[in-house]
């Protein structure tokens, strides 16, 4: 038989076990919008019974309810889910906003872009071409010729700005995976520590769990955690990141348990020559090599893409388009004169005002035109500086506009130019190959190198559409797992105080049964 | 599923931000009436669309060039019809003056006014449209006929004045004053010489050099003429050009408008399409954010 004060001792139980539990409920309200928060569950169980003997066999006795555990609502199979695809999300994110900068930038299909300060140049040509001795003509051929460089300019300007935006937020990155992976670290350590004392630190998991969210956005994140055979008699994990490609050997351990490899920065000369920062171990197995990314994961590497590739790419047709159009237009600008005799001078040179040349070409950045015409209108070349016989004129002819109509000929290709060059009805010293771009004209070339823009920045967008929806569809399955719904806690809360007061209720009556015995039982009259 | 108040409020927001975009889209596009506002929306609409531009802006350019070369042969024309009716009038005194009749007077009077009317050639010769000399082939700046202080010189050249019209095509559209003035056709002489050799002739009454030069005359008036009907070729020729290049340059701007301009009414029915679904999202919102248990339990 148990004592005689039992049924009070499952009733103090009780009333403690559901105290706890509205404490918890309260916890979970109190968090109901903190951010990475996973729903805390008491974990209620029956009490130890109480063997007893009676009519010689064994009774278990219940002895009521105890908190056993505080348990967190969590599914680590969508947490990695989760990791997987804002990874590819977040690359994606850095790929479409950079490249919906680009498209600013170009500001296609419009009447202020690179293509009709093309066609304006061309056109100034073309009136030139019809009054070779107007020196108003002269003077918009030049207007034109200098806003086209400067549009060149500036296209070369904002993609080196973008460029070192690009690496401004690569270094901001590896900063802040050194930090997370630092803070994690202590995080295990705290764990880990009251792991061995039996606890389940559900807050400190939770922090956890939302620095490698954090992480996760930055680079692909792999996150092992296995059981410390070290302890057998309770649960107690080793827990360890591995970034960037996953099957990289030796594998890419941010941190193991304790320990943490931090990334470095160095400066090195990028793919063009740039001073960049490169993504390094600075410690660990690996400390020195560079960090292997992967495929397509976290907005580190598209950063380091757009810096790397993608814009050195771009200027890089900007610089085909400056340097084709800066050749074509010296090939025949050479085989003429302007208002002056002269044997041919270039149209565009180079930012110090030398000549380019195969060597050293122009590029967008230092198209430039010739200062003697920025000086002197009179110095366009219109005419051609030979007579019919080919044979140097000695005098000016000033109504002959025909380098002028040849340079506004190239406005719709080059095909016939070349053409009239092989008749040698223009002589070009030493180059009688115009095709200056691989395309049929320069607004050929220039118009697929927008398209192939646009198709990028296309794919960027539906792939960000589609990691979105993902991302959206994983996080409210989380939040179905994890979140907490005021609903779902309020009912706890009514059932938990009902147990309490039942509970409370219980008490009374064992009083009422212990004042019987202790006053009732034994009195007579 | 368990639903949780946080998810949705989070769904409503991302819905609601859903239809904001798309509203947001739809009035970019009726605001700035067009259907691709950056690369990215259409990519091969916006290549034919450069493409498109280009070719537009060119054929404009050739229009501009056509209607210029147009006035500029017009000019030309009026010049040549005044040189041939003043070369009529010097074939009418060149009959009067090989009629051995007239007195001396008469004579004199006679050669006085084809001196004028040569030198009224002259003038023509050296007709200036702006500051070009139409007649001195490309040396614009020269007149055809100077006077040195001794003699009446030649300059220009022969070289064709072209218009760019079209990809590669380019038209002459000056008059050739080298073979209207100094070499006609073959067995004429010039038109100058001719009109000096007529005055002396009429002067000193040798009727058979006024035959000769009456031959000359003719001559020089079908060279005139010659010159006229070709002017007259290129002119409608060109103006045909023009045509054509009006009818091109509206179906460009008619392709270029299919390609990039938006469908008004077809973005205002969307546009009100998404507006009512963000007034149907915010309606609901407000609906379901409020109210959870904590709202009915005292």
């Amino acid at each position: 038989m148990p004592s005689t004060f039992f049924g009070l001792e499952i009733s103090r139980r009780a009333l403690q076990t559901q105290q706890l539990a509205v404490d918890i409920t309260g916890h979970n309200i109190a968090n109901a919008s903190t951010v990475g928060y996973s729903r805390q569950i008491a974990d209620i169980q029956a009490a130890v019974p109480w063997p007893m003997t009676e009519n010689g066999h064994s009774i278990s006795l219940g002895t009521g309810a105890v908190l056993d555990n505080i348990v967190r609502a969590r599914d680590a199979f969508v947490d990695r889910q989760y990791r997987w695809e804002t990874s590819q999300q977040q690359y994606w994110a850095v790929k479409q906003e950079t490249l919906q900068n680009i498209e600013g930038l170009v500001n296609e299909p419009s009447d202020n872009s690179i293509s009709s300060d093309l066609s304006n140049f061309w056109n100034a040509w073309s009136d030139l071409a019809k009054n070779p001795d107007n020196m108003g003509a002269r003077a918009v051929v030049r207007e034109r010729a200098l806003t086209l460089t400067d549009s060149f300019h500036y296209m070369a300007q904002q993609v080196d700005d973008l460029q070192k935006d690009q690496d401004a937020s690569v270094r901001v990155k590896i900063r802040q995976i050194n930090d997370d992976a630092k803070q994690i670290r202590e995080l295990n350590i705290q764990i880990k520590n009251a792991e061995i004392r039996g606890d389940s630190p559900n807050d400190l998991r939770d922090k956890r769990d939302g620095l490698v969210d954090d992480l996760a956005n930055l680079v692909g994140v792999r996150v092992t955690e296995t059981r410390d055979s070290a302890f057998s008699d309770r649960q107690v994990n080793n827990y360890s990141i591995i970034i960037g490609n996953d099957s990289a050997s030796p594998p890419q351990v941010l941190v193991d348990n304790c320990l943490v490899n931090l990334l470095q920065e160095p400066e090195a000369a990028g793919p063009d020559g740039k001073p960049f920062a490169a993504v390094c171990w600075a410690e660990g197995s690996k400390a020195g090599a560079a960090l292997d990314l992967g495929e397509k994961k976290g907005s580190l590497q598209a950063n380091i893409e757009m810096r790397d590739s993608y814009l050195p790419t771009f200027r890089g047709q900007f610089d085909s388009l400056a340097q084709g159009i800066a050749r074509a237009v010296n090939i025949l600008h050479n085989t003429g004169q302007g208002l002056t005799v002269s044997s041919g001078i270039d149209f565009f040179t180079l930012s110090d005002g030398s000549s380019p040349t195969a060597a050293s070409p122009v590029t967008a950045a230092t198209i430039t035109l010739n200062s003697l015409i920025k000086e002197n209108s009179g110095m366009i070349v219109t005419g051609l500086n030979t007579d019919d016989s080919g044979s140097p004129l000695t005098e000016v002819v000033v109504g002959d506009g025909r380098v002028a109509q040849a340079l506004a000929s190239l406005a719709s290709g080059w095909t016939a130019l070349q053409e009239q060059i092989q008749e040698h009805v223009f002589d070009p010293l030493g180059a009688d190959d115009l095709n200056p771009v691989p395309a049929a004209s320069f607004g050929d070339y220039y118009g697929a190198n927008i398209a192939q823009l646009g198709v990028d920045g296309q794919q960027a967008n539906r792939m960000k559409e589609g990691q979105d929806a993902l991302v959206t569809q994983i996080s409210n399955q989380r939040e179905s797992i994890s979140g907490v719904s005021l609903d779902e806690e309020m009912t706890n809360l009514v059932k938990f105080q009902k147990s309490y007061t039942a509970a409370a209720r219980m008490v009374t009556m064992m009083d009422d049964m212990l004042d019987t015995i202790v006053n009732g039982m034994g009195i007579t009259r | 599923m368990r639903i949780t108040n946080n998810m949705l409020s989070r769904n409503l927001l991302r819905n609601l931000e859903n239809a904001q975009g798309r509203m947001d889209i739809l009035q970019n596009q009726m605001s700035s009436g067009s259907r691709i506002l950056k690369p990215s929306d259409d990519p091969v609409a916006v290549q034919n669309a450069l493409r498109l531009k280009n070719s537009i802006s060119a054929v404009e350019q050739w229009k501009n060039n056509a209607d210029e070369a147009i006035q500029y042969m017009n000019n030309c024309d009026g010049v040549l019809e005044n040189i041939s009716s003043m070369l009529q009038r010097v074939r009418e005194l060149a009959v009067q003056g090989a009629n051995g009749t007239l007195s001396a007077e008469d004579r004199n009077a006679v050669s006085l006014e084809v001196d004028q009317l040569q030198e009224q050639l002259r003038l023509a010769a050296n007709t200036q449209i702006g500051s070009k000399y139409i007649f001195s082939g490309t040396q614009t700046d020269k007149e055809l006929q100077k006077w040195d202080g001794v003699n009446w010189t030649w300059q220009g050249n022969d070289q064709e004045i072209r218009f760019e019209v079209g990809s590669n095509v380019s038209l002459p559209i000056s008059v050739n004053g080298q073979t209207l003035f100094k070499t006609p056709l073959t067995g004429v002489s010039g038109m100058f010489d001719t009109l000096s050799s007529l005055s002396s002739a009429i002067k000193t009454n040798d009727t058979t050099a006024v035959e000769d030069s009456l031959k000359n005359i003719d001559g020089n008036i079908d060279n005139v003429i010659a010159h006229l009907t070709d002017l007259g070729a290129r002119t409608n020729r060109m103006t045909m050009l023009r045509e054509q290049m009006n009818t091109m340059s509206s179906n460009l701007q008619q392709n270029l408008s299919d390609i990039q301009d938006a469908d008004i009414a077809k973005t205002m029915i969307d546009f009100t399409n998404s507006e009512n679904v963000y007034k149907a999202a915010l309606s609901v919102g407000a609906k379901i954010i409020q109210p959870s248990l904590v709202d009915f339990i005292n």
